[in-house]
């Protein structure tokens, strides 16, 4: 049983597939592992280093699956990531917070938190269908600047002193404006903690245990925990990964992909391409609620700060360096991102300003680049690192334009999962083109054939 | 000529701003956390040979890149005393950027802490810096010493890992009502405040605070091209005066379309970012209607202290600056004091560098301090923004305050000094 | 054609009817409460012509910066997210030079490049405003017009060019890089703090009757907007160019088959939107009196929605749009707290977006 079930996951999601994913991890682990070295760090901070890394690969991984149905396979450029992310989280705040939160808190509806996570994504479903319903008729850069500035009315709203605190049907509850709402304390400390609001109170047996066995290593008791929910953090990518691949080998995907080539095509066909884009969307919206809920809403607080439109920009360049399309590559774009350009220049610039001392660094570009004239390049170079964080986001934008010109269709981008049910240009049917639908004689419908993952 | 109108006024107020810190610290002896290293301390002359360690974690992008930059340079200051002393003492300090944004400041504050950092200096905002401590710091038994001014800082749990050289919003809106109050002599105000955290905090702590009416709260994008509008709404039901929270670059703004559009005649209450020795000339008005209020230093260390960062860093101080510089300073004084670089062993000497009867320590006299600390010479540090003697919650326990307001010519005159305590 | 495509024409039809009939019941309802408010005195008449004037320049302000948008995204096809950073590029070049001019002599040079932004140069010591310092002004306008066509031109050719023939979306994309580039190369040089740029906008003007005050800078606002829309309206519809950049926005395929040179009309196209937008970059921090190295990029939306408005292509559309946008977020405030204006400004544009997809000039394509 086990074993097929594993050898059916592995016809899916195809070995090829585990094996880049994990490539590129291990090559991030290995970079990070060298860097934390060079800084002299121990054992345990360099697994806190890559615990950090996991985490933020898993939320991003999260967010751009979610992105890559809307837009890798139905088409819908969606630039308001970041407010249907703050609605799902801010919904599961307000719906779990507690009525009685004392007196620096937001009173919410104290609901269990499993009815919080569905109501968030419930919420950013709604709102998702509220911007799609009629948005979906204009055009794909249009549908862009619209979602673009539904964001910015969400983040506006949550930061807003109207909605600080409001009364609904005699509930006081409210958004706690910029000051933000304390989120739910996060369920893995139950595991380890007899109170997970207070680990000071003494921990549970199992956390004794593991605690005792990290600690022979040299690992803290904050970073098993973190590493803990990390873990919960990549079932879920690999739910998610699961569900779309699912959704898109389906009939509904294979419209999907149909509108994704040609909608004239697919609306002579008879379908109701709109009908089908809505939906996508709204399941898409949920999913990144979903995600948010997962990430942001797992950090104690839930301000309007987190959901910057940059933020949308930076799930883009993960989904377009992996290549929109291709989940496989969506998590691998993650990966990439959250390693090269997210935290790769942050411990770059620590390792050079551990190794180079410049408390010499000019004030001023004039000042900097005035030893030029006298081939000093010293200054320039003190500067330059004393402004690496400005630096940092030039190396994003060099970046995204070098990927968009050499490569557009990102790294697994030739990947792309085609629209038709069977692939006319394949050959080989054990080739590594994963993504359209590996036949083994079932290349029909894999709405027929549900059973066999599930077997 | 400011100068002596604030040196005459520190001078006869000093004898108050020392009563109020001695009662602080006799009251909070008995933690239970600062017992046993008290004694500690005494270890003698390896002490002196040693690297204090110390992060700072402040937002250099985003948002709050443009006010966090120059806090940034204050919190790093302290280092720069160090390396051009003689002294055996070293330190290494490392800092991050939050960008403004939770996500990265927990990662950054989580880099500081792998890297073995018993102590993080920072950041300026309280959403963020609950997010840390929350996240990294607290549960890695790590000191932090923010910047943050909402009065919920007080209320976290954080085994006293947490402090902040800042005041709180309550004492400083205390303030700002006595002066309206009293000076300004308004019985309704409206106010205009900056959205974001530290602008609604002050705003509302100030309508709990005012005695009088508080008629319309007005917020404002800091990122507005014109604020006319927005004052306009303030301004809207007649109020006797107008409190604006503001930064200095907003500040500028929102004041030169209030005396091109309006009359000028309503009375201005100024938050912190309103005092800026510039102002006059940059909004070219009369600005005699300004009556605000700001933390005012609590020694001599403050002149020092701004010469030394203009010399360094060729521009002027600007809000949260002294308070920076304080947070790292008192967190190296504590480290040199616990003799190791140890979070726990920091955070209970974080209130015994400011006991009562020390060699009096300033930003002038860090260097000697510190070797005074690590010698386990009792000490009191006075901080360059107020004194800075910690109560049970971490905070400040009492704020010294300054009047400002601006004459004819546009120059700023400081007035008299208001002390706020619990 | 077969019925169900009839049926769905028809209900759309009527759905757009639908919403066109509830925007003007709302519109009547939102006129009459105003009326209402100024009748009963619970709104002033002065508030309400201030909100009107600052709507005005902050719709000018907009609306000129929406131009070169417009002419772009009509004739390129993509909607060039780097705009907003072409605009603080034109004005840090130009000021630069205003700074250089005004205060030679009297400052360092090197306070000088840095216009205020650290150093002892600040507006107010060098005194840059249309009446003390006219040259320095006009000056540093030309130059911020020139450096923007030339930075815009490179671009084109270094990064737009090549992926001429790629989608719309692979250019947005390339675009928000392009601005990364350009945003964090200026935070890098000048830091990321405001700077008062200008000594003020006196003489002020009051408007006889009515009370409000109208500054130097903002006339110089009106009349250069003026000047560039008339010069930009001839250049389009009266030369040969102008026919050319007509048909490549309404079919590029089929001018290129009839021999327009694409690429030389596409050239002239940035060297026309580059001016216009370093111009607006220069003006608009001229009549705010303030610039960061964000200044463009937290425009872009509020731009986009005015070019959106407008009906992509137009540029009294862009001009439309943009004063609609910013009568809408201050006269909003009668009605809803003042930190939602920019919220109602793009539920504005959204609400259009329904009623007219095509935007409200529909149709009028580049001119």
């Amino acid at each position: 049983m086990t074993r097929n079930r594993a050898d059916d996951l592995r016809a899916r999601i195809g070995d090829t597939d585990l094996v880049l994913v994990l490539g590129v991890m291990i090559a991030m682990y290995a970079m990070f592992t060298a860097f934390g070295l060079l800084l002299g760090l121990g054992f345990g901070s360099i697994v806190s280093t890559l615990q950090q890394i996991t985490f933020l690969t898993a939320a991003y991984a999260l967010i751009v699956l979610a992105l890559n149905l809307q837009w890798g396979y139905a088409g819908l450029l969606n630039i308001g990531v970041a407010g249907f992310m703050a609605v799902g989280v801010y919904t599961m705040a307000i719906l779990t917070a507690s009525p009685d939160p004392g007196p620096t808190g937001v009173p919410g509806f104290g609901l269990p938190l499993l009815v919080g996570i569905l109501g968030g994504m419930l919420a950013a479903a709604l709102f998702g269908g509220l911007v799609a319903l009629p948005a979906i008729r204009l055009r794909a850069d249009y549908l862009a600047i619209v979602t673009l500035a539904f964001g910015e009315i969400i983040r506006i709203a949550v930061n807003s002193q109207t909605f600080q605190s409001v009364s609904v049907l005699g509930f006081e509850t409210g958004t706690g404006g910029s000051r933000g709402i304390q989120g739910p304390t996060n369920p893995v400390r139950a595991l380890y903690y007899t109170d997970p609001s207070n680990p000071a109170l003494g921990r549970t047996e199992i956390g004794g245990v593991i605690f005792d066995a990290f600690g022979a290593l040299g690992v803290e008791e904050p970073v098993v925990v973190d590493l803990t929910y990390t873990l919960v953090l990549l079932g879920f990518v690999v739910l998610f990964y699961v569900l779309l691949t699912r959704i898109v080998k389906s009939p509904f995907g294979r419209v999907l992909k149909a509108i994704r080539e040609d909608e004239l095509v697919a609306k002579s066909l008879g379908k109701h391409t709109s009908r089908f884009k809505i939906i996508t969307f709204m399941t898409g919206c949920a999913l990144m609620g979903l995600g948010g809920i997962l990430w942001q809403g797992s950090q104690s607080l839930v301000t309007p700060d987190q959901f910057d439109p940059l933020l949308t920009f930076y799930v883009f360049i993960a989904l377009i360096i992996g290549g929109s399309g291709s989940n496989t590559g969506g998590v691998i774009g993650a990966a990439l991102f959250v390693g090269l350009l997210f935290q790769g220049p942050v411990f770059a610039s620590r390792l050079v300003s551990n190794f180079a001392g410049f408390e010499s660094a000019p004030n001023t570009f004039p000042d900097a680049v005035a030893g030029l004239g006298s081939l000093d390049v010293q200054p320039l170079v003190a500067y330059s690192l004393s402004e690496i964080q400005s630096l940092r986001f030039v190396l994003v934008g060099v970046v995204l334009i070098l990927v968009m010109a050499k490569r557009p269709q990102g790294v697994l981008g030739h990947r792309k999962s085609p629209a038709v049910g069977v692939d006319p240009y394949r050959r080989d049917p054990d080739g590594d083109e994963t993504e359209s639908p590996t036949d083994r004689g079932n290349a029909n419908e894999a709405t027929e054939n549900d059973d066999i993952f599930f077997k | 000529m400011a100068q002596q109108v604030y040196r005459r006024h520190f001078i006869s107020a000093i004898g108050a701003g020392g009563a109020v810190g001695l009662a602080g610290c006799l009251g909070d002896d008995n933690d239970g956390n600062g017992d046993e290293n008290g004694t500690e301390t005494g270890n003698g002359d390896e002490n002196l040979d040693r690297t204090l360690r110390v992060g700072v974690v402040q937002p250099q992008t985003g948002a709050l890149g443009a006010v966090g930059q120059p806090v940034t340079d204050a919190a790093t200051l302290p280092v720069k005393q160090i390396e051009q002393a003689d002294t055996s003492l070293s330190v290494d300090l490392q800092t991050e950027d939050t960008q403004t944004e939770p996500q990265a400041a927990i990662s950054a504050a989580q880099g500081l802490v792998d890297a073995g950092y018993p102590a993080i200096s920072g950041p300026l905002s309280t959403a963020t810096t609950l997010q840390i401590v929350e996240n990294v710091t607290v549960p890695n038994e790590v000191v932090q010493c923010t910047l943050g001014t909402a009065p919920v800082i007080s209320a976290v749990e954080d085994n006293d890992f947490l402090f902040r050289t800042s005041t709180s919003d309550e004492f400083m809106s205390r303030a700002i009502a006595q002066v309206a109050t009293e000076k300004a002599q308004a019985e309704t105000v409206s106010t205009l405040s900056i959205n974001d955290a530290y602008g609604q905090s002050l705003a509302e702590a100030f309508a709990e605070a005012f005695e009088g009416e508080v008629l319309d709260q007005v917020a404002f994008d800091p990122e507005e091209t014109s604020y006319t509008s927005q004052l306009s709404e303030a301004l809207s039901d007649d109020p006797d005066a107008l409190y604006v929270v503001a930064f200095t670059e907003n500040g500028i703004q929102i004041l030169r379309d209030f005396y091109a559009d309006f009359d000028g005649e309503t009375q201005i209450l100024g938050s912190a970012g309103l005092r800026n020795p510039e102002l006059g000339d940059n909004v070219d008005a009369d600005l005699t209607n300004i009556t605000g209020v700001d933390a005012i230093g609590a020694g001599p260390s403050v002149d020092y202290f701004t010469d030394l960062y203009e010399d360094e860093y060729d521009r002027e101080t600007t809000q949260f600056t002294w308070q920076a510089y304080d947070a790292t300073a008192v967190l190296l004084l504590a480290n040199a004091a616990a003799g190791e670089n140890d979070g726990a062993s920091v955070r209970d000497q974080m209130r015994e560098v400011a006991s009562p009867n020390g060699e009096s320590v300033g930003a002038e006299n860090l260097v000697a301090g510190l070797e005074m600390a690590a010698s386990g010479t009792e000490i009191t540090y006075r901080g360059v923004a107020t004194d800075v003697v910690f109560d049970e919650n971490g905070d400040i326990e009492s704020g010294s305050y300054v009047t400002y307001s601006y004459d004819e010519s546009g120059a700023l005159q400081l007035g008299e000094r208001i002390d706020i305590g619990e | 054609m077969n019925i169900a495509t009839l049926l769905a024409g028809g209900r759309t039809r009527l759905g757009s009817h639908f919403f066109e009939l509830l925007v003007g019941v709302g519109l009547a309802v939102l006129l009459f409460d105003l009326l209402r408010r100024l009748v009963t005195d619970a709104l002033r008449v002065f508030d309400l012509l201030l909100f009107v004037k600052e709507g005005i320049v902050l719709g000018l302000v907009i609306g000129l910066a929406g131009i070169g948008l417009a002419l772009t995204y009509s004739i390129l096809h993509f909607p060039n997210f780097a705009h907003g950073d072409y605009i603080t590029m034109g004005a840090f070049a130009g000021w630069v030079v205003s700074y250089v001019i005004a205060g030679l002599g009297s400052f360092d040079l090197r306070d000088l490049f840095l216009i205020g932004v650290r150093g002892d140069a600040g507006g107010v010591v060098v005194g840059t405003s249309v009446v003390q310092t006219p040259v320095a002004i006009v000056t540093g306008l030309l130059v911020a017009i020139a450096f923007t066509i030339l930075a815009t031109i490179l671009i084109d050719r270094v990064i737009y060019r090549p992926m001429r023939d790629e989608g719309v979306i692979t250019l947005l994309i390339t675009s928000v890089g392009v601005a990364l580039i350009l945003r964090y190369s200026i935070a890098f040089v000048w830091g990321q703090e405001t700077t008062t740029l200008t000594a003020n906008s006196r003489p002020q003007f009051t408007a006889p009757g009515i009370g409000v005050q109208v500054s130097t800078h903002e006339l110089t606002l009106v009349a250069c907007t003026l000047v560039l829309i008339a010069g930009i309206h001839y250049m389009i519809q009266q030369t040969k160019l102008g026919t050319a950049m007509r048909a490549m926005a309404d079919n590029p395929d089929l001018a290129a088959i009839t021999g327009i040179p694409t690429e030389r009309v596409v050239l002239a196209t940035w060297i026309i939107a580059g001016g216009a937008t370093g111009a607006a970059g220069y003006l608009v921090g001229l009549e705010t009196g303030i610039l960061a190295f964000n200044t463009g990029w937290t425009l872009l939306l509020l731009i986009f929605a005015a070019v959106i408005l407008g009906g992509v292509g137009s540029i009294y559309g862009a001009i439309f749009g943009g004063l609609v946008i910013g009568i809408v977020s201050n006269v909003a405030l009668v009605w809803i707290p003042s930190d939602f204006t920019t919220a109602a400004a793009f539920l504005v544009m959204i609400v259009v977006l329904l009623v007219k997809p095509k935007g409200l000039f529909e149709g009028v394509t580049t001119a």
